[in-house]
Order: structure tokens, then C-alpha cells, then sequence
């Protein structure tokens, strides 16, 4: 069986006739946006790629060694060259005594924080794009190559209770497993020292965030993206739950004419609602797949335990607001008391949440009203600045739905 | 997660950091704008004009083709954004184009659902849609003509603004209207029967309007002195005939636009600027109309037309 037809899930979009025309850093832009183009493989601006190429110094003239990588806020699906950050290798190895040296270290510490700056004085040919956050990760993966993703079905598996051992059952060996930790330093020491005491692992689950791939072959490591996300997701059709998934329906769609006209004559009440500090731009969703969840018995409560990666909190909020109305009854004034107590509650939680967990140092509290909607019966609607970013935010409230259909699977 | 992880990723001081770098929002940032006559001539050019300012632009025209064409001009400059999701009509980039018949209630309603699905809301509603029907060579306008005229120019733009009110309501956020009158609207000129009152009567709609729906929203328009260029109200056979009327030289066989040239040249030497009019500077006079730049004006026609001494109110 040829490479490509071995995977069910994923897209194989590497074509060598393509590839093998391009050289250094385009080479990894091609890798990059064949990742980004299939949504199975990660969320937009989620992920990042990364080359260790051989350059020519501007300087020196000398040949020096050069990582390059996804730029921090970039999307891999859209980046061109311009999007790849590039810093000298030696020196970002060279951060790695100052960061070990230090008395108090791991994550949240005071070095942690104080190492990405210093990415500044590493920066290579002047290039102005800022590194991506991920960046110790990449530079101490001991291989050329390196794929950062955040895939449904790896993040299912990672944000389930039992993430460990679901990650030896589907992978043995091949793929290592490190529980939750933001990134940095101290998770990409981790992980160096993982792959020294497992040579032949091809890859790593990061628990409730993605996986990485690594190679010194820059196809083989686009390969093995792509065959750690389609084993995941071959484990969760085999447990998928059909009818019962989310636990059932609860309530029926509405007749899609009946939904949109709903849709229509409340979504400008609506935005004036969550548009109280600035104003907010809507996207529409109401597809099958977020049906069966809006309208499932388990919604409501799955909601509340939050969305799919780390990253997209910025986004959704850490959960979105899910209205407790009957869409059966069609009473629309009904459902818009729903939404006011709704939204009332929801800001209190926000600022609880907020005046909780807030350190001296935390960024003043942001908007406290919801991004995503869910409304029984009708479908997402979901926030942001502009029609791209609430494009995002819906797609990853889908993301958040895969991965609590995946990580409910049995 | 527990919630204090999910707090120190959301409030992460290099998330943050990623926000910052991000560029300052623009003036029309995070505003739903609706451009009725979005397809030619003036609309086309306040779609563009809004664009810049950071507007998501819906290019309304009663020819879908042209108001696509708009559409797909602005996505061609400014990319479809990155985000991967939205249902039907709600998975679009920064405009759209739809078509409507504006002297149909139920049409722009239609319009104004789509619209709601596509983006959620609206924030400002500019009309440049209208229509010059010249008289025959007789001198005279058919009632139908006449009927048409005013079922454009007024009636049309009456129910853009009414349908567009409701939605306002119900969002209760701060609107704004433009309106696009004449400077013919206070200027009689032999030949602009039905279309000078018509646009006389929309210079008072626009004063009506702004009563009926302050404090929420500012009703105001620009009057412009003739636009030649990119006007779908200019065809051949119209341009001729004002050549004709003015006595100014021209050749039968010469092409439209050098015909129009003319015209528009002459225009030009009867005000006081003595400079040609063009849609750019009714999109600029819009987009100050709709921006905050001119938050405490509403209920008045800002006249653009060179300095037309006919057009001096006495």
C-alpha cells in the first residue's frame, strides 16, 4: 500500500513533484500549509512547524546553522516565508545554561518567563517576525525537523482521564507522552531528556493540548504528523458512541427555515447584548454536527467543562455560555429571558473567575461577556472583532465539540 | 483543567504580549456596513472607502453580478480572513453581495436576513441606489416613469432606512444613515422633472428620518453636484443629449467616455473649484457621515459639488 492510502482520517498532501522543487526555508513553508490546509491536522493559528537549515551568515559570510519557525500569532495554512521567524542556533542553545544555572526554575517561575524575551538577541539576518512560543520545544528536539499540532482526536485523547494510558494503548512506544504543562523551557527540557531515554519514539502527546513529530527528513516528519492524528482518530471511531453520543438527543432540530428566521429576528438583539464595552461581529453555525450537541442531554453540562486546547481561551472564554431554553416551545420572548439571566450569570462567573485566580501582575480583566452562544434548537453563534476572528472562534468551539465527542468515546 | 490553569494561559502575560503586538484598531473596526448601489458610481466607491477604514462592507445592488463583482474586488485586496466555519451565507470574508429591488419591502427584507446571518448585526446603512429618467423628445415623462422615479429615489430609500430602523432597535447600539440626494434637490433644471423633485423630497426624508429615529441613529446624506464618471445614470444616449443641450462640441463617433469627458469638463467650469466631481469624494463625504468624525450632525445634506452658485441656499 502506497504511503498516502494508508491513512483513513487524514489528508496526504505532500506531493514530491512539488516539494523536491523547493530548497531550504520553502521547503518548510510547503510542509506548513500542507498541514494548515487540513483541519483534521490543526486549528487556524494553532501549531507550529520548524527547519534547523544551514545558512549563509550576512555578516560573517560563514555557514551557521539557522532554526527557523512559525511566527508567534501566524497560521500555518496561510504562512509564506515571511511568516517563519529565524535565530541562530548556537545561541539559542546558548540560553539553555542560563536557564538551567538558575537557583529557582520550572514553569510559571520568574526564568520561565524571562527566557522569551531573549529570543531577541538571537534573531537571525534581522528578520523582524517574532518567535513562536513553542520555540524551546523546537530547539531542543534533537532533529532537523520538528511539526507542533493540535489535532481533535490527539487532544480527545489528551484531555480524557486517562491520557496515559490511552497514549501506550494506541501508540506503545512509537509516541512518548507528557502530561499538561504550559510551554517553555522547562517542558522542552523534558521532553530532550525523554527522547535521549527513548531513541526510537517518533513523537510526543502533550497532555490536553496537541502532539509533535520530529525527523531529520522533513517529509518523514510531515508523515508521522500525520499518522500519530489518524492512529487517534482510528481509536475513537472504533469507540464512537453513535446515537448515544453526548447522551442522546434531547431535543429535535428545528426545520431549517424555522432556525434561520430565529437566528435572524434575535441575532441583532443579541449582538447589542454582548456588545456592552465594544462591538462584536457574529458567525452562524448550525450544521448537523453542532446541532447534535446543542440539542444533546450532555450539552449543557459538557459545556461547562470548558473548550479543547489552552491556546483558544483567548478566543472562547474558558466556556461558553449554553441557554437553557426549550426550542420546542418556539417561544422566542422566552428565549430571550433566557439569554438576559443567561449573560447576567455569566458575567458574574466571569469576574468570580477573574478576581479568583488573578496574580498582582495579571492584565486588567478583559471583556466579560461570552464569545460562543449555544441556544437549543438553533446552533452556535459565536463573537469576535471582525468576521475572521469570529470565525475562529467558532471553529474552535467545533474543535471543543470534536474533542469531547472523542475523549467521551469508551 | 482546573480553573487556575485555564487562567494563567488566558491572562498569560506572553499571550498578552502576542495581543499587543497585534496594529491599533482602525475607525470603522468591528462595523457591519450595508452599501445600497454598491454594484457602480458612488456606491462602488464608498465600498471601497469603508473597506479601508476597517468596515465589513455588504454591497447591495439590484444587479447581483455588479454587487459581487464589489464583493470580490474588496476580498481580492483584503483576503478572506483565516477562520474556518460559519453555515451557509455565515461562512464569509469581510463582504458580501446581494442583491435586492429596494421598492420592494419584501425584498429588502430578505436583504437584511441575509445580512443578519451573515454577520449579526448593522451599524451604518448607506444608500446611493437612484434613478434619472430624462424626459422624451417631446419633453415629457410617463406617469410610470415618474412613478418609478420616486418609487427609487424616496419610496426605496424610505424602506431601506424603516426596515434598517427596526433592526437598529432591537440592537440598541448607536447607527448611523446615508443617503445620497443632489444638488438638483434645491436647484430646478429644465429636463430633471421628475428627478429633482424626487431628490427634493429625499432631502426632506432625510430630515424626517433623522427625527423619527433619534437619539439611536443619525439620519444625513451628501448632495452631490453630477458624478459622470463610473454612473450608471450616465448612459450614452443621456450624455449626448446634455452635450447637445449645453451646445458643446462632439463628434457621433466618438467613444462614451470621451463623451463623457466632455461633460464632465463642463460640470467642472460651472463651479466654483472648477474641478471634476468624483465618486472619491462623495465616499469621503460618506464615510466622515458615518464615522464618529461628524457624531454630532444628523438631519442635514452635506452638499459636495464643487460650489454650485445655483446650489447656494437663499
Amino acid at each position: 500500500m502506497n504511503k498516502q492510502d494508508s491513512y483513513k482520517f487524514v489528508k496526504y498532501l505532500w506531493r514530491d513533484a512539488e516539494a523536491d522543487k523547493l530548497q531550504g526555508v520553502d521547503r518548510l513553508v510547503y510542509r506548513s500549509n500542507r498541514l494548515g490546509e487540513d483541519l483534521t491536522l490543526t486549528n487556524t493559528g494553532g501549531g507550529n512547524t520548524s527547519s534547523k537549515l544551514m545558512e549563509k551568515d550576512p555578516l560573517t559570510g560563514e555557514q551557521v546553522e539557522v532554526l527557523w519557525i512559525k511566527g508567534s500569532g501566524g497560521d500555518l495554512r496561510t504562512a509564506k516565508r515571511d511568516g517563519f521567524a529565524s535565530l541562530y542556533l548556537d545561541k539559542i542553545r546558548a540560553m539553555k545554561p542560563l536557564y538551567q544555572n538558575h537557583p529557582e526554575r520550572g514553569p510559571k517561575t520568574e526564568i520561565e518567563d524571562a527566557m522569551h524575551p531573549m529570543y531577541s538577541h538571537c534573531v537571525f539576518n534581522l528578520n523582524p517576525r517574532a518567535c513562536s512560543i513553542d520555540t524551546p520545544l523546537h530547539t531542543l528536539v534533537p532533529y532537523h525537523h520538528v511539526d507542533h499540532l493540535h489535532p481533535n482526536s490527539v487532544i480527545a485523547i489528551a484531555a480524557s482521564v486517562n491520557q496515559e494510558r490511552l497514549t501506550r494503548e494506541i501508540y506503545g512506544d512509537d509516541v512518548l507522552y507528557v502530561p499538561w504543562q504550559r510551554p517553555g523551557f522547562d517542558i522542552g527540557l523534558k521532553i530532550e531528556q525523554l527522547i535521549k531515554d527513548h531513541p526510537h519514539a517518533k513523537g510526543v502527546l502533550l497532555g490536553h493540548h496537541g502532539m509533535s513529530s520530529w525527523s531529520n527528513d522533513d517529509r518523514t516528519c510531515y508523515e508521522t504528523a500525520l499518522e500519530i492524528i489518524d492512529r487517534a482518530a482510528r481509536y475513537i471511531e472504533a469507540h464512537d458512541k453513535g446515537e448515544k453520543t453526548f447522551g442522546g438527543p434531547k431535543y429535535q432540530h428545528l426545520p431549517e427555515e424555522t432556525r434561520r428566521r430565529a437566528i435572524a429576528g434575535l441575532i441583532s438583539w443579541l449582538r447589542g447584548q454582548v456588545s456592552v464595552y465594544k462591538r462584536f461581529v457574529g458567525t452562524v453555525q448550525d450544521d448537523e454536527k453542532m446541532l447534535r450537541f446543542v440539542n444533546s442531554v450532555d450539552g449543557p453540562r459538557l459545556a461547562e467543562l470548558g473548550t479543547s486546547c489552552p491556546d483558544h481561551f483567548l478566543r472562547t472564554k474558558i466556556k461558553p455560555l449554553f441557554v437553557d431554553w426549550n426550542p420546542a416551545s418556539g417561544d422566542l420572548d422566552a428565549l430571550k429571558t433566557a439569554i438576559l439571566a443567561g449573560l447576567v450569570q455569566y458575567r458574574k462567573d466571569y469576574e468570580a473567575y477573574y478576581n479568583r485566580c488573578k496574580h498582582p501582575d495579571s492584565p486588567a480583566m478583559r471583556d466579560p461577556n461570552p464569545t460562543v452562544v449555544l441556544i437549543p434548537g438553533l446552533g452556535m453563534i459565536a463573537w469576535g472583532k471582525s468576521k475572521s476572528e469570529s470565525r475562529v472562534t467558532a471553529e474552535f468551539y467545533n474543535c471543543a465539540i470534536e474533542v469531547m465527542r472523542g475523549a467521551g468515546s469508551d | 483543567m482546573d480553573q487556575q490553569e485555564a487562567f494563567d494561559i488566558e491572562y498569560w502575560l506572553l499571550e498578552d504580549a502576542k495581543l499587543r503586538r497585534q496594529p491599533p484598531e482602525k475607525e470603522l473596526d468591528r462595523q457591519i456596513i450595508v452599501v445600497v448601489g454598491a454594484g457602480a458610481g458612488i456606491g462602488k466607491a464608498t465600498a471601497h472607502r469603508l473597506v479601508r477604514e476597517g468596515a465589513h462592507i455588504v454591497c447591495v445592488d439590484l444587479d447581483e453580478a455588479s454587487a459581487n463583482q464589489t464583493a470580490q474586488e474588496i476580498i481580492a485586496k483584503y483576503g478572506e480572513g483565516i477562520g474556518v466555519a460559519g453555515t451557509g451565507i455565515s461562512d464569509c470574508g469581510p463582504a458580501i453581495g446581494l442583491a435586492c429591488d429596494i421598492t420592494v419591502r419584501s425584498s429588502v427584507q430578505q436583504m437584511y436576513e441575509a445580512v443578519m446571518l451573515a454577520y449579526g448585526g448593522i451599524d451604518a446603512v448607506v444608500v446611493t441606489a437612484g434613478i434619472f429618467v430624462p424626459p422624451d423628445k417631446a419633453g415629457y415623462i410617463a406617469d410610470r416613469l415618474w412613478e418609478k422615479t420616486f418609487a427609487i429615489n424616496v419610496t426605496g430609500a424610505y424602506i431601506v432606512a424603516d426596515e434598517a430602523n427596526k433592526i437598529f432597535t432591537q440592537q440598541g447600539l448607536p447607527g448611523a444613515i446615508v443617503l445620497t440626494t443632489s444638488a438638483n434637490a434645491i436647484v430646478a433644471k429644465k429636463g430633471s422633472l421628475a428627478y429633482d423633485s424626487s431628490k427634493a423630497a429625499a432631502n426632506h426624508l432625510v430630515r424626517e428620518l433623522a427625527v423619527e429615529m433619534a437619539p439611536l441613529v443619525r439620519v444625513n446624506a451628501v448632495a452631490p453636484a453630477t458624478v459622470v464618471r463610473g454612473s450608471t445614470m450616465f448612459p450614452r444616449d443621456r450624455v449626448i443629449a446634455s452635450l447637445t443641450k449645453y451646445a458643446i462640441p462632439f463628434s457621433e463617433e466618438e467613444e462614451t467616455e470621451s463623451l463623457r469627458e466632455k461633460l464632465a469638463v463642463f460640470y467642472a467650469k460651472r463651479s466654483l473649484t472648477q474641478l471634476q466631481i468624483e465618486p472619491e469624494d462623495q465616499a469621503e463625504a460618506i464615510f466622515l457621515l458615518v464615522s464618529q468624525r461628524l457624531a454630532r450632525t444628523t438631519g442635514h445634506v452635506i452638499p459636495v459639488d464643487g460650489g454650485l452658485q445655483d446650489g447656494f441656499l437663499r
